[in-house]
């Protein structure tokens, strides 16, 4: 099973991408839908395959396999499976320094404006949670900080909504509050994926460190880890892909959790070798929660982090109610 | 073969002296145990001689370097540190605990070369592990915990060794076997520095005993020198009594000072 996991996923995220390519309100057969994808065929299927279906399925992928990798990151730093970029507060201020550039018009500058702006609020969330755990090694006063940011960050774009010029920036700004990634175009994606890649690939050298952090800080010095660079690459790392992921679908939160979670057992507890399951996981299941977003019979679409949050919400409370107490 | 050495090394942290003037050497061969009361500087002193603690002046050398210029990496190849042991953060496979000792040489625990992985079945071989090596850490007893801790630090095979309390809470069975795992290593020709709380078991196992007393090493010598009953009534506050059994001080305490 254990060796079985990275092609199992691989093959799930396959048959999800391709069912979010094949399944939408324009019917469109696989002999229509195939070729139009690869860029022949009629310009509407074109249209419909290449500028909606393709860039929503890839944001709903990224989004999933970046949140995925920085849970299980993040987990690893903190020697806590309840770590998550959501829950600790680094996608809602994400969110909020974006839809700040959004609500003074700053975006309408550059497709890059909005997600170099949420990497920047990510990595000053990761930051400041970071130097607190530094000071405090308690998870608990570090959720209360993401309780804290996430409930800042939500009043903050209640007070943008209220104010919202128009009615299109209203729509947008609700998108970024509740997550979705309806309206997605290939520009957004050209914009947010390299920082994506970057920050994963970061975290993802880091992953042997996080192994070692398994038996606590100062062991795991006495170990040879260099702690501050493990420390800084994670910060680096987790604040450029949650940022850039946030850009694509706004703030979605349980993902970090629930996958890493699902694919513990099978890799033997290691942080190491959570992340790579992890990430394809939280991709597969991002992409299929979209599917449903876009097929349940709603009068208008449900967002996607509602849909995301209505499974990954009661999924955080049992893995908390579940653990075993002693962490402080 | 190396060995460790501080020369009059003060420590401060936070403003307050948690080590004074602190001498000590550590050979090849030799085990060296530490005791004193709470608070009296067993752990600063371990973790200045690995350059862990703020060193305020004083020299130390781990194999004739001082370890505050050495890299993190560096450092573990020459000296195995198991600090006061916590339980392991995820439940990992007996094995992949143990073949963290291998990190210094940049080993993946899920993929170990062939030198780490006969490192790692040597290390679960002398702590008795070898037949725990697919189980859980979070499913062992705390004695097994004890031995896997150990056993994480003898797969690095550095010729030092500095543990701290490594045989805390434990009982006496399974102190036993930690502290011979301990010995086996000394006996191999490496040197260890052993923080204990047991000064009958200290002088069952260590050539050397090294008394501290408010962050001050207040004896250092051997077991039948250093234990009598005027030293051990400044450390712990206790008036005992000693009888030699086997060769070894054994110490029995009649009540507090």
């Amino acid at each position: 099973m254990t060796r079985a996991l990275v092609p199992l996923l691989i093959a799930l995220s396959a048959v999800a991408l391709a069912a979010a390519l094949l399944i939408g309100a324009t019917p469109l057969p696989l002999e229509r839908a195939l070729p139009a994808l690869f860029g022949a065929g009629a310009p509407g299927d074109r249209i419909v395959m290449q500028d909606i279906r393709l860039p929503r399925a890839a944001a709903a992928y990224l989004f999933g396999a970046a949140l995925g990798l920085c849970g299980a990151a993040l987990q690893g730093l903190l020697r806590n499976p309840l770590a998550e970029p959501g829950v600790l507060g680094v996608s809602a201020t994400a969110s909020l320094f974006a839809t700040a550039t959004i609500f003074w018009g700053f975006a309408a500058a550059s497709p890059i404006v909005a997600p170099l702006a949420a990497i920047a609020g990510a990595l000053a969330a990761t930051a400041l949670l970071s130097a607190v755990a530094l000071r405090i090694g308690s998870i608990v006063t570090l959720i209360l900080i993401g309780v804290g940011l996430s409930s800042f960050a939500g009043a903050a774009m209640s007070v943008m909504l209220n104010m919202a010029p128009n009615p299109f920036t209203l729509f947008d700004l609700i998108n970024w509050t509740q997550g979705s990634v309806a309206h997605r175009s290939i520009a957004d994606l050209a914009a947010s994926t390299p920082f994506l890649v970057a920050g994963g690939a970061v975290l993802f050298a880091a992953r042997r460190g996080l192994s070692a952090l398994t038996v606590g800080e100062e062991a795991a010095a006495g170990l040879g880890l260099d702690l501050t660079r493990l420390r800084l690459a994670v910060i680096a790392g987790a604040g450029l892909a949650t940022g850039a992921a946030v850009s694509l679908a706004g703030a979605i939160g349980f993902v970090g959790i629930v996958a890493p979670h699902m694919v513990r057992p099978f890799v033997a507890h290691d942080p190491a070798r959570t992340l790579a399951p992890a990430a394809l996981l939280g991709g597969a299941l991002v992409t299929l929660a979209d599917i449903i977003v876009r097929i349940a019979p709603t009068p208008s679409e449900m967002k996607l982090g509602v849909v995301v949050a209505l499974i990954g919400a009661p999924a955080f409370v049992w893995i908390a109610a579940r653990r075993r107490g002693g962490d402080g | 073969m190396a060995e460790l050495r501080l020369d009059h090394v003060h420590v401060a942290i936070e403003g307050r002296v948690a080590l004074r003037n602190a001498s000590l050497r550590a050979s090849p061969g030799e085990l060296v145990a530490v005791l004193g009361a709470n608070g009296a500087g067993k752990s600063t002193l371990l973790r200045a001689a690995l350059g862990l603690a703020p060193r305020v002046s004083g020299a130390v050398w781990l194999d004739g370097e001082d370890p505050v210029r050495m890299s993190a990496q560096a450092r573990a190849r020459k000296a195995a540190y198991l600090p006061q042991t916590r339980a392991h953060a995820w439940p990992l496979r007996v094995r992949d605990a143990v073949a963290l000792g291998r990190f210094a040489y940049g080993a993946n625990i899920a993929r170990l070369g062939a030198n780490d992985a006969a490192a790692v079945d040597r290390a679960l071989a002398a702590c008795g592990l070898t037949d725990f090596a697919a189980r859980r850490t979070d499913s062992l007893s705390g004695g097994e915990t004890a031995r896997v801790h150990v056993a994480r630090a003898l797969a690095s095979e550095a010729p030092l060794l500095l543990a701290d309390e490594p045989v805390a809470a434990l009982d006496p069975r399974h102190a036993w076997l930690v502290m011979e795992a301990v010995a086996a290593f000394v006996r191999g020709g490496g040197a260890a520095l052993v923080v204990l709380h047991d000064a009958s078991l200290a002088a069952r196992f260590a050539h050397r005993i090294v008394m501290m007393k408010q962050g001050r090493i207040i004896a250092d010598g051997a077991p039948a020198d250093v234990l009598t009953p005027a030293l051990l009534a400044e450390t712990y506050g206790v008036a005992a009594r000693l009888a030699m059994l086997d060769g070894a001080p054994a110490i029995a305490v009649s009540g507090p000072t």
